[in-house]
Protein backbone atom coordinates (compact mmCIF):
# COMPACT_ATOMS: atom_id res chain seq x y z
CA UNK A 1 0.00 0.00 0.00
CA UNK A 2 1.32 3.65 -0.94
CA UNK A 3 0.28 5.14 2.61
CA UNK A 4 2.96 2.83 3.74
CA UNK A 5 5.62 4.78 2.11
CA UNK A 6 4.30 7.76 2.08
CA UNK A 7 1.75 10.10 4.02
CA UNK A 8 -1.17 11.51 2.62
CA UNK A 9 -0.31 15.21 3.51
CA UNK A 10 3.21 14.41 2.25
CA UNK A 11 1.84 13.10 -0.67
CA UNK A 12 -0.57 16.10 -1.71
CA UNK A 13 2.28 18.78 -0.77
CA UNK A 14 4.50 17.46 -3.70
CA UNK A 15 1.27 16.92 -5.81
CA UNK A 16 0.34 20.64 -5.25
CA UNK A 17 1.94 22.52 -7.80
CA UNK A 18 0.12 20.31 -10.41
CA UNK A 19 -3.27 20.83 -8.71
CA UNK A 20 -2.54 24.29 -9.29
CA UNK A 21 -1.69 23.89 -12.44
CA UNK A 22 -4.62 22.01 -13.55
CA UNK A 23 -7.04 24.54 -11.88
CA UNK A 24 -6.15 26.73 -13.83
CA UNK A 25 -7.49 25.47 -17.05
CA UNK A 26 -11.08 25.97 -15.44
CA UNK A 27 -13.35 28.64 -15.16
CA UNK A 28 -12.57 30.67 -11.93
CA UNK A 29 -16.09 29.76 -10.54
CA UNK A 30 -15.74 26.41 -10.47
CA UNK A 31 -11.68 26.04 -9.02
CA UNK A 32 -12.77 25.15 -5.67
CA UNK A 33 -15.40 22.66 -6.73
CA UNK A 34 -12.39 21.21 -8.91
CA UNK A 35 -9.72 21.19 -6.31
CA UNK A 36 -12.03 19.04 -3.84
CA UNK A 37 -12.65 17.07 -6.22
CA UNK A 38 -9.37 16.45 -7.51
CA UNK A 39 -7.96 15.60 -3.45
CA UNK A 40 -11.05 13.38 -3.17
CA UNK A 41 -9.98 11.54 -6.19
CA UNK A 42 -6.15 11.47 -4.53
CA UNK A 43 -7.38 10.34 -1.19
CA UNK A 44 -9.53 7.83 -2.69
CA UNK A 45 -6.20 6.53 -4.76
CA UNK A 46 -4.52 5.91 -2.29
CA UNK A 47 -6.62 4.13 -0.20
CA UNK A 48 -7.18 1.50 -3.04
CA UNK A 49 -4.17 1.73 -5.77
CA UNK A 50 -1.37 -0.30 -5.48
CA UNK A 51 1.92 -0.88 -7.58
CA UNK A 52 3.22 -4.19 -8.13
CA UNK A 53 6.47 -5.57 -9.72
CA UNK A 54 8.99 -3.44 -7.53
CA UNK A 55 12.07 -3.69 -8.61
CA UNK A 56 14.93 -3.88 -5.69
CA UNK A 57 17.68 -1.92 -6.03
CA UNK A 58 20.03 -4.77 -6.19
CA UNK A 59 18.02 -5.97 -9.53
CA UNK A 60 18.65 -3.14 -11.24
CA UNK A 61 22.12 -3.30 -10.17
CA UNK A 62 22.60 -6.30 -11.74
CA UNK A 63 20.79 -5.76 -14.49
CA UNK A 64 23.23 -2.51 -14.98
CA UNK A 65 26.20 -4.89 -14.89
CA UNK A 66 25.47 -7.43 -17.81
CA UNK A 67 26.31 -6.83 -20.64
CA UNK A 68 23.95 -5.34 -23.35
CA UNK B 1 38.56 0.12 -2.76
CA UNK B 2 37.30 2.53 -5.27
CA UNK B 3 33.61 2.26 -5.39
CA UNK B 4 31.29 1.96 -9.24
CA UNK B 5 28.70 4.30 -9.14
CA UNK B 6 28.32 5.25 -12.89
CA UNK B 7 24.54 3.66 -13.10
CA UNK B 8 23.02 5.02 -16.34
CA UNK B 9 19.56 3.51 -15.13
CA UNK B 10 18.02 7.07 -14.44
CA UNK B 11 16.34 5.10 -11.50
CA UNK B 12 19.71 4.22 -9.97
CA UNK B 13 20.95 7.46 -10.32
CA UNK B 14 18.16 9.75 -9.09
CA UNK B 15 18.44 7.61 -6.03
CA UNK B 16 22.24 7.92 -5.08
CA UNK B 17 22.14 11.35 -5.71
CA UNK B 18 20.74 11.22 -2.68
CA UNK B 19 24.40 11.70 0.20
CA UNK B 20 22.71 9.04 2.60
CA UNK B 21 22.24 6.53 0.31
CA UNK B 22 25.33 6.95 -1.58
CA UNK B 23 26.89 6.74 1.53
CA UNK B 24 24.79 3.15 2.28
CA UNK B 25 25.71 1.88 -1.04
CA UNK B 26 29.31 2.71 -0.33
CA UNK B 27 29.62 1.62 2.77
CA UNK B 28 27.88 -2.18 1.34
CA UNK B 29 30.55 -2.31 -1.27
CA UNK B 30 33.11 -2.08 0.99
CA UNK B 31 31.84 -4.34 3.20
CA UNK B 32 28.59 -5.98 1.88
CA UNK B 33 26.29 -7.41 4.48
CA UNK B 34 22.89 -8.52 4.75
CA UNK B 35 21.87 -5.36 7.56
CA UNK B 36 23.15 -2.81 5.31
CA UNK B 37 21.55 -4.79 2.20
CA UNK B 38 18.27 -4.71 3.35
CA UNK B 39 18.34 -0.88 4.65
CA UNK B 40 19.13 -0.12 1.25
CA UNK B 41 16.29 -2.34 -0.32
CA UNK B 42 13.88 -0.25 2.28
CA UNK B 43 14.86 2.80 1.33
CA UNK B 44 14.93 2.31 -2.24
CA UNK B 45 11.46 1.23 -1.77
CA UNK B 46 10.70 3.85 -0.37
CA UNK B 47 12.03 5.90 -3.18
CA UNK B 48 10.51 4.16 -5.61
CA UNK B 49 6.74 3.91 -4.62
CA UNK B 50 7.27 7.91 -4.13
CA UNK B 51 8.19 8.59 -7.46
CA UNK B 52 5.33 6.22 -8.87
CA UNK B 53 3.18 7.76 -6.61
CA UNK B 54 3.50 11.70 -7.72
CA UNK B 55 3.40 10.16 -11.43
CA UNK B 56 0.21 8.22 -10.77
CA UNK B 57 -1.06 10.95 -9.41
CA UNK B 58 -0.49 13.23 -11.52
CA UNK B 59 -2.05 11.30 -14.03
CA UNK B 60 -5.21 11.28 -12.08
CA UNK B 61 -5.30 15.12 -11.57
CA UNK B 62 -5.10 15.34 -15.52
CA UNK B 63 -7.57 13.20 -15.94
CA UNK B 64 -9.77 14.33 -12.93
CA UNK B 65 -9.65 17.63 -14.25
CA UNK B 66 -10.72 16.69 -17.87
CA UNK B 67 -13.45 15.27 -16.73
CA UNK B 68 -14.62 18.10 -14.31
CA UNK B 69 -15.15 20.42 -16.68
CA UNK B 70 -16.40 17.70 -19.53
CA UNK B 71 -19.25 16.86 -16.88
CA UNK B 72 -19.76 20.55 -16.63
CA UNK B 73 -20.04 21.90 -19.90
CA UNK B 74 -22.92 18.88 -20.34
CA UNK B 75 -24.27 20.53 -17.13
CA UNK B 76 -24.51 23.59 -18.34
CA UNK B 77 -25.87 22.70 -21.98
CA UNK B 78 -28.72 21.02 -20.34
CA UNK B 79 -29.69 23.53 -17.77
CA UNK B 80 -29.35 26.34 -19.20
CA UNK B 81 -29.39 29.38 -17.15
CA UNK B 82 -29.35 32.30 -19.28
CA UNK B 83 -32.37 33.92 -17.74
CA UNK B 84 -30.84 33.65 -14.05
CA UNK B 85 -27.53 35.81 -15.59
CA UNK B 86 -27.73 39.48 -15.47
CA UNK B 87 -27.65 41.32 -19.06
CA UNK B 88 -24.20 42.80 -18.64
CA UNK B 89 -22.02 40.05 -17.25
CA UNK B 90 -20.35 41.37 -14.41
CA UNK B 91 -17.62 39.00 -13.15
CA UNK B 92 -16.99 40.10 -9.58
CA UNK B 93 -19.68 38.33 -8.79
CA UNK B 94 -21.42 41.17 -6.98
CA UNK B 95 -24.95 41.11 -8.38
CA UNK B 96 -26.93 41.61 -5.62
CA UNK B 97 -29.83 44.08 -6.84
CA UNK B 98 -29.07 43.86 -10.54
CA UNK B 99 -31.96 42.45 -12.91
CA UNK B 100 -31.76 39.45 -14.06
CA UNK B 101 -33.25 38.19 -17.63
CA UNK B 102 -36.21 36.43 -16.72
CA UNK B 103 -37.39 39.59 -14.94
CA UNK B 104 -37.17 41.55 -17.78
CA UNK B 105 -39.82 38.80 -20.05
CA UNK B 106 -42.91 40.79 -21.02
CA UNK B 107 -45.92 38.94 -19.60
CA UNK B 108 -48.02 38.51 -22.66
CA UNK B 109 -50.64 36.31 -21.21
CA UNK B 110 -51.29 39.43 -18.59
CA UNK B 111 -54.82 40.69 -20.14
CA UNK B 112 -53.84 44.79 -19.43
CA UNK B 113 -49.98 46.05 -19.20
CA UNK B 114 -49.04 48.21 -17.46
CA UNK B 115 -50.13 51.73 -19.67
CA UNK B 116 -53.27 50.63 -20.05
CA UNK B 117 -53.90 50.49 -16.34
CA UNK B 118 -53.41 54.02 -16.16
CA UNK B 119 -56.48 55.76 -17.19
CA UNK B 120 -55.66 57.59 -20.06
CA UNK B 121 -57.78 57.75 -23.28
CA UNK B 122 -56.78 59.13 -26.59
CA UNK B 123 -58.39 62.61 -26.76
CA UNK B 124 -56.25 63.86 -23.68
CA UNK B 125 -53.22 63.36 -25.45
CA UNK B 126 -54.57 65.78 -28.35
CA UNK B 127 -53.40 69.71 -28.68
CA UNK B 128 -55.10 70.51 -32.25
CA UNK B 129 -58.74 71.56 -31.68
CA UNK B 130 -60.21 70.30 -35.13
CA UNK B 131 -58.26 67.21 -34.24
CA UNK B 132 -59.70 66.72 -31.00
CA UNK B 133 -62.97 67.14 -32.29
CA UNK B 134 -62.46 64.73 -35.43
CA UNK B 135 -61.00 61.75 -32.46
CA UNK B 136 -64.03 62.08 -30.01
CA UNK B 137 -66.28 61.29 -32.66
CA UNK B 138 -64.50 57.87 -33.72
CA UNK B 139 -65.94 54.66 -31.83
CA UNK B 140 -64.55 53.08 -29.04
CA UNK B 141 -63.47 50.63 -30.48
CA UNK B 142 -61.94 52.64 -33.26
CA UNK B 143 -60.31 55.10 -30.40
CA UNK B 144 -58.37 51.65 -28.35
CA UNK B 145 -56.81 50.93 -31.72
CA UNK B 146 -55.12 54.34 -32.19
CA UNK B 147 -54.30 54.46 -28.46
CA UNK B 148 -52.75 51.23 -28.47
CA UNK B 149 -51.22 51.95 -31.98
CA UNK B 150 -49.84 55.83 -31.49
CA UNK B 151 -48.93 56.69 -27.82
CA UNK B 152 -47.83 52.83 -26.80
CA UNK B 153 -46.48 52.26 -30.20
CA UNK B 154 -47.91 48.60 -30.16
CA UNK B 155 -47.77 47.19 -33.56
CA UNK B 156 -50.61 45.86 -35.61
CA UNK B 157 -50.27 42.15 -34.96
CA UNK B 158 -49.56 43.03 -30.88
CA UNK B 159 -52.77 44.95 -30.87
CA UNK B 160 -54.66 42.08 -32.61
CA UNK B 161 -52.99 39.62 -29.85
CA UNK B 162 -54.70 42.14 -27.01
CA UNK B 163 -58.16 42.42 -28.62
CA UNK B 164 -58.07 38.53 -30.18
CA UNK B 165 -58.77 39.26 -33.44
CA UNK B 166 -57.04 38.83 -36.74
CA UNK B 167 -54.03 41.51 -37.60
CA UNK B 168 -56.19 41.86 -40.55
CA UNK B 169 -58.88 43.23 -38.86
CA UNK B 170 -56.97 45.67 -36.50
CA UNK B 171 -55.22 46.94 -39.63
CA UNK B 172 -58.52 47.33 -41.51
CA UNK B 173 -59.90 49.48 -38.49
CA UNK B 174 -57.24 51.45 -38.06
CA UNK B 175 -57.41 52.55 -41.53
CA UNK B 176 -61.00 52.87 -41.51
CA UNK B 177 -60.24 54.95 -38.57
CA UNK B 178 -57.38 57.24 -39.45
CA UNK B 179 -59.47 57.99 -43.07
CA UNK B 180 -62.55 59.20 -41.05
CA UNK B 181 -60.15 61.51 -39.08
CA UNK B 182 -58.91 62.93 -42.21
CA UNK B 183 -62.08 63.16 -43.72
CA UNK B 184 -63.33 65.46 -40.50
CA UNK B 185 -60.49 67.49 -40.54
CA UNK B 186 -61.06 68.12 -44.40
CA UNK B 187 -64.13 68.96 -44.00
Amino acid sequence: MIKEYISPLELLELLRPKIKKELYQTDAKYREDLEQEIIMKILEGLRTKKFHSIPTFFELVEKEKQPK
Amino acid sequence: MIVEIQFKNPLLKAFLADAEHLELYKQYCRTPNDCIKKMINDRFVQFYIRIRAVAYFSKIIHYTARHFDIERRKYDQRYVLNLDSTGNESKNGNNEGSITLKELIVDESATKSFYEQIEDDLEQHIQNPNLYKAIISLNERQKQILYLSFIINYSDTEISKKLNVTQQAITKSKNNALAKVRRMIDA
